[in-house]
């Protein structure tokens, strides 16, 4: 029913969602080999050196691990919002 | 030459050995000559599939070991008698008994005179793993929709990264249309965002497969269903042929709005 449908979207996530948010996250953590902790301390370094350079949003930041032409490729998206004025 | 082609998951238990049978059965359909065979040594299970457990009097240890030749272990399918067969898998070793030097020399004599040898692979990455992914071309990688299959299979892809196989394709099996109209399994795209390979296969969700696996039949030799179809497409995904995917996300023209 399309009543069933528009209170579907009103409902709390669909396990589907709930399985691809998981499974996201635990791929990440497998093929980085880092645990969790350490893979947020190699963000933190990552960014706290780009953060010299450059303005970053870190709470905007997209980690992720994916299968690219049969080789695991690390990528980190950083909105960047502007240069640092003493680089200049 | 043939292809030599691995069947394999990490995670035990979603079906690599029915879909062994059942590709095996769809390629010799298409007028392949194709062996099957169970590397899963010391839990032999192709032969029960296939209703061929009693008909085994060598098996592939026994080839090995040089206490037959390939021929005499070879078994021949009660129905495809000129084009499908098994080499069974020995039930008084274990996988460390392997030796992949002489398997790897195995697989590639049938090669010469069959179209296909489909290896059907123990659940695992280790030696028994390595032992039936050492002569294959190809990987066929099978999943569950489900995050703790998807992320074993995530796995064994890594380690098929690092080897000499020149395509690595996955098979959802148990496909559930219902579940994945009520958003409440994984869908294809999903697990395909994840993994990163192509799709060769997707395989319904079916209680008949059990039916059949009890009489040691294979569906896809004496059905005509859903399933029996996704097989058959499979089957000739592998031989190159470009087969639209069976939809399982709607329902006829309705089917937008899902069933209730």
């Amino acid at each position: 029913m399309i009543r069933d449908k528009i209170m579907q979207l009103f409902r709390r996530k669909s396990s589907r969602t709930i399985a691809r948010e998981r499974l996201k996250f635990i791929i990440i953590q497998d093929r980085t080999l880092l645990s969790p902790p350490l893979l947020t301390a190699m963000k933190e370094e990552m960014l706290d050196v780009i953060n010299r350079y450059l303005n970053i949003n870190r709470k905007h930041i997209k980690l992720s691990v994916e299968r690219r032409n049969k080789k695991t490729v690390l990528e980190i998206v950083i909105p960047v919002e502007g240069i640092k004025k003493k680089n200049v | 030459m043939g292809r030599s082609i691995v069947v394999t998951s990490g995670k035990g238990g979603v079906g690599k050995t029915t879909i062994t049978a059942n590709l095996g059965a769809s390629l010799a359909r298409l007028k392949k000559r194709v062996v099957v065979v169970d590397m899963d040594i010391g839990l032999r299970n192709l032969d029960v599939v296939m209703g061929l457990e009693n008909k085994i009097v060598y098996n592939i240890m026994d080839v090995a070991e040089g206490r037959c030749k390939i021929g005499q272990a070879l078994i021949k399918d009660r129905y495809l008698t000129n084009s499908l067969f098994l080499l069974p898998a020995s039930q008084m070793h274990t996988k460390e008994d392997i030796d992949i030097k002489k398997i790897t020399e195995i697989i590639r004599t049938i090669k010469e005179s069959f179209d296909y040898v489909l290896i059907d692979s123990p659940a695992g990455i280790e030696h028994g793993f390595n032992s039936a992914v050492a002569s294959a071309d190809e990987a066929l990688v099978v999943v569950t929709p489900d995050v703790s299959s998807v992320r074993d299979a995530d796995r064994v892809i890594g380690l098929l990264e690092n080897r000499d196989i020149e395509a690595t394709s996955l098979i959802v099996n148990r496909y559930n249309s219902e579940l994945i109209r009520k958003k409440k399994m994984l869908d294809v795209k999903s697990i395909l965002d994840v993994l990163g390979i192509d799709l060769i296969g997707i395989i319904p969700d079916d209680n008949e497969v059990i039916d059949f696996s009890n009489r040691g039949e294979i569906l896809a030799l004496h059905r005509n269903s859903l399933t029996a179809k996704a097989f058959k497409n499979t089957a000739k995904r592998i031989e190159g042929d470009d087969v639209p995917f069976l939809d399982f996300e709607r329902r006829g023209f309705f089917g937008l709005f899902g069933k209730r």
